[in-house]
């Protein structure tokens, strides 16, 4: 048996083209690889779209390749990620999965405890039996855990894979650190193989009473910090070898990449723009992706002095692919410094609900429930207008998902 | 206001002294030790506590003796004095401990008029302990054996932060305290709480534990080497062992320090584990061989790790690893900050590594408060509270003297300023240097045979406690004796047995909450 486990493609992510382009071509290059390596199956472990509902363009490209993968003979199975996930259930994951494109995992049904029964699906090819649970915000999915009929996953025979999108405590890396993650005690036992998705580093390890725990880290990274420190995506093949599974992370190295850094401290403006025109002058940056860091506390002036514009435009014209700067941890001694303690857009969307949530009495809802429902909200509300939609029809979509987050369906009813 | 002769007179006032009021008894009353009475005066209240008891009478010695002689050899065993309820009696020694004017609680500056009456304590004579904003809960006020239905709470916010000590013997009742204070504390996140539980015996894993309070699932986290479900695997990594952790803890010669101190510099550099490094026996310039190889002993037995013989790094107690576990103190110093209680069951380590792996949270969390003080968000923050059981082993002077400061003693010197205090328990007050017992404020003490050790607690106690040996050795299980700078007098408490109390909470301590009726599995697909 042989199978890849990819996650974390988020696809139709970067807002900017050319790295929207490459993260595509990555995924691109995985799917080429498993089919090259004749794998029996591919397991997409989440966050596969930046959202829940891609761009056109996004869902086209991704469709045809893994079209490529099910014309040669290689069936995928997928789970949602916190990206992929829709409060409101709908997901152009169910939508495609209607095609027979792939299989979604994440399925049960309720047994009379209360508890989460999840159903096995069985790969024809291999008899490997897959099934697993979605990722969310801010690891929603934990209470689904708590509520896991872990007996009867326990207890099922053969080859057996779990698919998750949840970091765990006890590997959560050091650059993730505040990161909400949950207790590996949490995940089912008795499973061969831990597919896991969401954190972007890989890793594998073999846990007591587990088997291997891997995660493959994106296929491409997803933000300047990602890229400075990842260089490059990758996913897993998997290989069972007698009783054994030897793993081979397969890097997705598709360009060059160049890191400049530009310390600031107690300069001018002016002198940091030299700098970095003379760091341009020495460095080949031809067809590479360039990475501009510049940190420091300004001796005068402001980070906005610096004309960052121009400098981006002569990378370019030299030749760089893309150039993406960050000015993070560059600051002036003109203002006071502003604290920004997150890591990433979600890290600080979840510290400023929790730190708000609470404030409005909201009847029979728990700060964590508040917490719950806001982001839920923040998830519907940020749905874009589609092209082909018209205002009304927006309008509608919008107003229906918020109804049914805010579960008021009937009392809406008796409105209208 | 009422006669006294009216309610239930005990006794009255017939001479002694301040801190040695003499009463006596009304017959056919039974005054216990320890027991609270009540003064009624014109301005208030005086509440008087009972620390002895002896007989007297009017009668002398020798009449007495004769009396009982003729009763024993059968001269008239209806033989008795005119009046004996007048003639024999209960003397009873008691000391003034709180005045009560409107409501207001002061230290006893004047004695009780002469003949004053006595009553019983009541419940109403209590009302002034009021149930602080942040509380901590105790138990019921007790008068002598007897529990008065009034809830004793302590301001969590000036008690946590001052330290606590629990002294007392085996079987007292000492775990079942902590497990109470504990549940009362986990629904509130203005406390984070640490607890190192080498005898697991706080989560409940095999009965009733804090794992069963309500908000349990929010609000308690539990690291174990051998996790249930839902609960985290206590596994540290060895990069996030830094020399300074082992600071009192474990001693080293000076060119041990030293030969660490080169380790870790240039393990730094070269972002690598400087444990791994020497465990793996790797050369130093200016290391010699032999403390390289005393250094890896010592590592080996301390943390269980130890290079196999296909040169893989291994750790026996699984604790510590070279892979995971990277960001686990991190994690508990942050659940900590957002007011979580958060266990670790140290049941399978040995007590320097429970204590090292102490060091290690308690020096993250001790060293981000400094950082919150100078910056200005100290006040935003939890208090911190560290539970340690058999604190001697941390902050026993002979410890401190022959090994140095460590993080422990740093925080009971100086963690108040930093919203970071101790609950130190021990069996063994004495080995507890005065200084760090002043330190801490409030002692809650249970029943201790030992006369050392009582005599050790009486020194350092908030209250004059000098005449209350005796009634300290009689105390039964679960009766304990408050005495702490934020309390105006030594409380007398009854502590409830932990399961009744925690079931009495679940049973009636939910009004207001929601109960989530159906269990919704978003995102699953369901038949």
């Amino acid at each position: 048996m042989k199978f890849a486990h990819l996650s974390d493609c988020h696809l139709g992510g970067w807002r900017d083209a050319l790295l929207r382009e490459t993260s595509m071509l990555c995924f691109d290059k995985a799917i080429d690889i498993c089919i090259h390596e004749h794998v029996d199956f591919i397991l997409l472990s989440g966050d596969i779209f930046d959202t829940s509902r891609p761009a056109i363009n996004t869902m086209e490209r991704m469709v045809s390749k893994l079209k490529e993968a099910k014309d040669a003979g290689i069936q995928t199975y997928v789970i949602e990620g916190s990206h992929d996930f829709s409060p409101t259930g709908k997901t152009m994951l169910r939508v495609l999965e209607k095609t027979g494109l792939f299989t979604r995992v994440s399925k049960g049904k309720t047994t009379e405890e209360g508890k989460l029964r999840l159903n096995f699906v069985t790969d024809e090819k291999t008899g490997a039996k897959i099934t697993g649970l979605v990722g969310r915000m801010g690891v929603l999915e934990r209470e689904i855990y708590r509520n896991l009929d872990g007996k009867s996953l326990l207890e099922e025979k053969g080859f057996k894979i779990f698919m998750f999108h949840t970091g765990l405590d006890e590997l959560k890396p050091e650059m993730f650190k505040d990161a909400e993650t949950m207790p590996i005690s949490l995940l089912p036992k008795g499973f061969d193989y831990y597919a896991g998705g969401h954190i972007h580093l890989h890793s594998e390890d073999d846990w007591q009473d587990y088997g291997k725990i891997v995660f493959p880290g994106p296929t491409f990274p997803t933000n300047f910090r990602e890229l400075e420190t990842l260089d490059c995506g990758g996913f897993y093949l998997v290989s069972q070898v007698g009783d054994k599974l030897e793993t081979e992370w397969k890097r997705l190295d598709l360009y060059d990449l160049l890191k400049l850094k530009v310390d600031a401290e107690g300069k001018t403006p002016e002198a940091v723009e030299n700098e970095i025109r003379k760091d341009l002058e020495d460095a080949d940056v031809r067809d590479k992706i360039v990475l501009l860091r510049v940190d420091g506390t300004l001796g005068s002036g402001r980070p906005s002095d610096i004309n960052f514009r121009e400098l981006i435009s002569a990378f370019i014209e030299k030749g760089a692919k893309v150039v993406k700067k960050t000015t993070s941890k560059l600051s002036t001694k003109e203002y006071e410094e502003i604290k920004v303690t997150a890591t990433s857009r979600d890290d600080l969307e979840d510290k400023l609900i929790k730190e708000h949530a609470g404030q409005h009495k909201l009847e029979k809802l728990s700060k964590k429930k508040q917490a719950e429902l806001t982001k839920n909200l923040m998830t519907v509300l940020a749905e874009e207008k589609k092209t082909d939609e018209t205002n009304q029809d927006y309008n509608d979509r919008i107003r229906n998902h918020v109804i049914s987050v805010l579960g008021i369906r009937d009392e809406w009813a008796e409105l209208e | 206001m009422r006669k006294m002769e009216e309610i239930n007179l005990v006794g009255q006032v017939i001479g002694g002294k301040v801190a040695k009021i003499l009463i006596r008894e009304k017959s056919g009353k039974k005054i216990e030790l320890g027991d609270l009475l009540a003064v009624e005066e014109e301005e208030g209240l005086l509440i008087l506590q009972v620390y002895d008891l002896g007989y007297g009478s009017q009668v002398s010695q020798s009449t007495r003796e004769l009396l009982a002689g003729l009763k024993l050899e059968g001269y008239g065993t209806k033989l008795d004095f005119l009046e004996p309820q007048l003639r024999n009696y209960v003397m009873a020694e008691v000391k003034a401990v709180a005045r009560v004017e409107k409501n207001q609680v002061r230290i006893p500056k004047t004695l009780p008029r002469f003949f004053s009456s006595m009553r019983p304590i009541t419940e109403r004579d209590l009302t002034f302990l009021t149930r602080p904003s942040h509380p901590i809960y105790l138990g019921k006020v007790r008068s002598g054996s007897k529990a008065l239905e009034v809830k004793v709470h302590l301001n969590g916010m000036d008690v946590f932060r001052h330290h606590i000590v629990v002294p007392a013997t085996t079987g007292r009742g000492k775990s079942n305290l902590v497990k109470v204070i504990l549940w009362s504390v986990l629904d509130q996140d203005t406390f984070g709480v640490l607890v190192l539980d080498p005898h697991d015996e706080y989560y409940g894993r095999h009965g009733k534990g804090l794992k069963d309070h309500p908000e349990a699932k929010d609000t308690l986290l539990y690291y174990s080497s051998n996790p249930p479900a839902g609960a985290n695997t206590l596994i540290i990594n060895l990069r996030s062992i830094q020399p300074q952790h082992f600071q009192g803890i474990i001693q080293f010669s000076d060119a041990q320090q030293d030969a660490i101190g080169l380790h870790y510099n240039q393990a730094r550099q070269s972002e690598q584990s400087w444990i791994e490094n020497i465990v793996r026996g790797s050369e130093l310039e200016s290391v010699a061989p032999r403390t390289l190889q005393v250094l890896q002993r010592k590592f080996n037995t301390v943390l269980g790790v130890y290079v196999d013989d296909a040169g893989n790094l291994q750790c026996r107690n699984k604790v510590f690893s070279d892979t995971a576990g990277t960001t686990t103190a991190h994690d508990i110093a942050n659940a900590l900050e957002h007011g979580k209680t958060v266990i670790v069951d140290t049941s399978r380590l040995l007590d320097q590594a429970e204590l090292l792996i102490g060091s290690i949270v308690v020096g993250q969390i001790f060293h981000r408060y400094q950082r919150y003080k100078s910056t200005g968000e100290l006040d935003k923050k939890p208090v911190i509270s560290i539970v340690i059981e058999e604190a001697p082993r941390v902050l026993g002077a002979n410890v401190l003297e022959s090994a140095g400061e460590n993080i422990y003693s740093t925080v009971a010197r100086e963690g108040r300023k930093f919203k970071v205090g101790l609950v130190a328990i021990t069996q063994l007050t004495s080995l507890i240097p005065r200084q760090i017992l002043a330190n801490m404020n409030t002692k809650i003490i249970l029943g201790n045979e030992m006369a050392l050790e009582r005599q050790a607690i009486i020194n350092s106690a908030a209250q004059d406690l000098s005449d209350d040996s005796r009634t300290i050795a009689s105390l039964d299980v679960g009766e304990a004796i408050i005495s702490s700078n934020f309390t105006k007098f030594a409380v007398p408490i009854q502590i409830p047995l932990f399961e009744d109390y925690a079931k009495h909470h679940i049973e009636h301590g939910q009004e207001g909450t929601t109960k989530e009726t159906r269990r919704a599995f978003h995102g699953v697909d369901i038949e």
